[in-house]
């Protein structure tokens, strides 16, 4: 039976004290920034109601995270690791207590700003759980993530504002996400948290709020991958698929249908593949991970699930109030259109149906109907190919682009003239493409990690990707362009007790050396030579470091290859 | 003498710019043909997302390719690349009998353009390879070949998983245009 740890907070109080409470869910406690959910602490049913505080919360305030300190010797657990008794712990969003009895399992703080906004409670997980716990963190790293939390819900609700304003009523689910940036960033966070939590069936516990290598997932080398949004949670039931299905589809989608069709988790009865081809949509939209190129592959096809899937996905989306070219970059951030043009054909013929029909009210359909919308969608992937492809030489100027859409309006009409000039400028001002930061399109490692500053030799929290040799890290998550990067040349990689599971990156040379790096020197561009002998870095945990050590080690190429690994292995062990 | 010096030079280090378009149905291996023919060289690093083209050198000639293609209601938006079309590619899938007809029906009708009513074509019939494959005689007869008035056309079969065939095609249509200019 489900029980929900509450506090004896009062609201002016800083601190309070966790109880197990036997009962069913009082109100729960709403601090400035956290709500304490705790899931699942499983008692018995006839435990005591008051048994002795377990532990003491601090609430967060200004720029202090909210904190825990464990008051009975040898129970709690924050994230896998156990509190010292009496030390302080900071907390944050995701972060999971656990509290090691024998019927106990885990509990979960959760980022929340409204007490509306509290998950359905699930069942209690097993004490195995324990594999699931996400890394433990920094305090100094749960303000910045805290902070930065809090921007992005600060822009979604200025956005929904302004949204409100505009339409007067407030934006669904899946209009934020095709409208809004942070929106997307705050809901994969939140679904990675149920997720963690154990709300999902089982098959998708091996989901880790810690994000996972490309190979884990099937994908190869740069691949881009869907980020389960779930827009189609809007509309129905999540979609649950067998766990082998995602790296199944990443290796072959065709291969992967065969098999889900043999374990029954699709099928189709008798000729009519529209049930399963929603079960695919919804899986599409769902799935993090899934490889956008084999989503687009597949969406193109022509055999009857792949077209039930095109239909079923093209409209789960919601597209109403987007313009024309907007909703076009949002269906197509979300899989890898294939440069087929006969595919290109099939998956637009969709969406304009889908645009056209959510626009209905909003859009004069004696200038765009559905066919002028699909004639003028395909006109404008082509003008992005055109603009874009370094393989175009010369481009399609202005002039050009009013001629060959002459007469494409209902009934050969033309199109207004300005309608087309606008088209015309946001595409030639913004490539239609997939979300990315520009210059990184492998992704073999990424998460945060502490970096020591050079000079001043501070630590700070930051995002670190690494992709195709190089090791980039920026302030924030968001952030397109990186603070600084280094190239892994002649790098050695070695752990480091400068810090708890830190590492640091050396020359290669016996004495030392200075490292290949830069950093920026303003926002906007510059970059500058480092002039860094080495570069300290610490994980949150010693898994952790242990996969950025193995992920470094992997990328540092070239002939020195296996020495490094020689080297670095048995450094390791310091 | 100085002049033909002058010419034999031209010829050798002039690249003439050539856009061809590259048409067939879906499956019928376009895109493989493409990326056979784009072999040993460096691939473009992230694709811009829209349609496939490539650019390529070959003898003097350095192509341009678009796949082309879709239903008829947005054939008009091609008229821009048609127009300054010298050739065109067509790849059939010779293994296809039931979309021969469909086929036949996309080639004669991009042909009957205005625009490329001088344009060569050049036909892979693809997938040479595959056991049930219809002969070159039988392609050129179902997709009506012969019924083509003042076309400069040439059929090669292919198999573009191996790349066999695709060369001698484009030597045809390097050599074809080489006699153009």
């Amino acid at each position: 039976m489900p029980v929900v740890l509450f506090d004896d907070f009062d609201d002016s109080a800083p601190w309070g004290w966790l109880h197990p409470l036997h009962d069913a869910p009082r109100k729960p406690l709403l601090g400035s920034h956290l709500t304490l959910t705790a899931a699942a602490l499983a008692l018995p049913s006839d435990a005591a109601p008051a048994s002795p505080p377990l532990l003491k919360l601090r609430r967060p305030s200004a720029g202090q995270p909210a904190a825990l300190t464990a008051l009975s010797p040898a129970h709690i657990f924050l994230n896998g690791e156990r509190i010292a008794p009496h030390a302080e712990a900071a907390l944050c969003h995701a972060d999971v207590l656990a509290v090691a009895r024998a019927d106990a399992a885990a509990c979960a703080f959760r980022f929340c700003e409204a007490e509306r906004e509290l998950p359905e409670l699930g069942a209690p997980r097993a004490a195995d759980g324990a594999a699931l716990l996400p890394p433990a963190r920094e305090a100094s790293a749960v303000s910045a993530e805290l902070a930065l939390l809090e921007a992005m819900q600060r822009e979604v609700e200025a956005w929904s504002a302004a949204f409100e304003a505009a339409h007067a009523r407030a934006p669904k689910h899946s209009e934020k996400l095709a409208g809004v940036g942070a929106y997307r960033v705050l809901e994969r966070m939140k679904r990675q948290q149920r997720r963690s939590q154990g709300e999902a069936p089982s098959a998708r516990q091996t989901r880790v709020t810690q994000r996972r290598s490309n190979e884990d997932y099937g994908l190869a080398e740069g691949e881009e991958a869907t980020d389960g949004l779930g827009v189609a949670v809007d509309t129905g039931e999540e979609v649950t698929m067998p766990q082998e299905a995602r790296w199944r589809f990443n290796k072959s989608p065709k291969e992967a249908v065969k098999w889900l069709c043999e374990e029954g988790a699709i099928g189709a009865s008798g000729e009519d593949w529209t049930d399963a081809g929603s079960t695919m949509a919804k899986w599409f939209l769902q799935e993090e991970g899934l490889s956008k190129a084999k989503v687009g592959e597949f969406l193109g096809g022509n055999s009857p699930l792949q077209v039930a899937t095109l239909q079923a996905f093209t409209r789960l989306l919601e597209l109403s109030d987007l313009h024309l070219v907007a909703a076009l970059r949002y269906y197509l951030s979300l899989f890898k259109l294939p440069g087929e043009a006969q595919i290109i054909d099939r998956i637009l013929l969709a969406f304009a149906a889908q645009w056209t029909a959510a626009n209905a009210a909003s859009v004069d359909c004696s200038i765009i109907d559905s066919d002028v919308a699909y004639i003028l969608s395909y006109s404008i992937v082509m003008l992005n190919t055109d603009l874009h492809n370094p393989q175009v030489v010369n481009k399609m100027t202005l002039e050009q682009w009013f001629r060959n859409n002459r007469g494409i309006g209902v009934r050969g009409a033309d199109l207004p003239k300005q309608m087309l000039e606008e088209l015309y400028n946001a595409i030639a001002k913004e490539e239609i493409k997939l979300e990315q930061r520009e210059f990184i399109r492998t992704t073999n490692c990424e998460g945060w990690l502490v970096k020591r500053g050079g000079r001043v030799q501070t630590w700070k929290r930051r995002w670190v990707i690494l992709s195709g040799s190089v090791l980039y890290y920026f302030e924030d998550v968001k952030n397109p362009e990186p603070k600084g990067l280094v190239p892994l040349e002649d790098v050695t990689v070695r752990s480091s007790s400068e810090k708890p599971f830190a590492f640091t990156l050396h020359h290669d040379a016996a004495d030392g050396g200075k490292l290949k790096s830069a950093k920026s020197t303003k926002p906007g561009g510059a970059m500058q030579a480092g002039k860094h002998t080495s570069f300290v870095f610490a994980a949150d945990s010693e898994e952790d470091r242990q996969r950025w050590m193995r992920a470094v080690r992997n990328e540092v190429q070239g002939t020195r290859w296996r020495e490094v690994r020689g080297i670095s292995s048995t450094s390791s062990d310091v | 003498m100085g002049l033909i010096l002058s010419k034999a030079w031209a010829s050798l280090v002039s690249k003439r710019d050539v856009r061809l378009l590259m048409v067939g149905l879906d499956a019928a291996g376009k895109t493989t043909v493409l990326y056979k023919l784009k072999l040993g060289e460096v691939v473009t690093t992230i694709p811009t997302i829209g349609f496939n083209v490539e650019s390529l050198v070959y003898k003097n000639l350095s192509f341009n390719v678009w796949d082309v293609g879709g239903q008829d209601k947005i054939r008009p938006l091609w008229r821009h690349y048609y127009a300054n079309t010298e050739g065109v590619i067509f790849v059939v899938d010779s293994s296809d009998r039931d979309r021969v007809a469909e086929s036949r029906d996309e080639l004669h009708r991009m042909l009957s353009d205005d625009e490329l009513r001088d344009a060569t074509l050049l036909v892979f019939a693809n997938k040479r390879d595959l056991p049930n494959a219809m002969n070159a005689a039988e392609i050129t007869d179902k997709l009506g070949l012969h019924s083509l008035k003042q076309r400069n056309w040439y059929m090669q079969s292919t198999c573009a998983t191996t790349g066999d065939g695709l060369y001698e095609g484009l030597d045809w249509m390097a050599q074809t245009m080489n006699n153009r200019k």
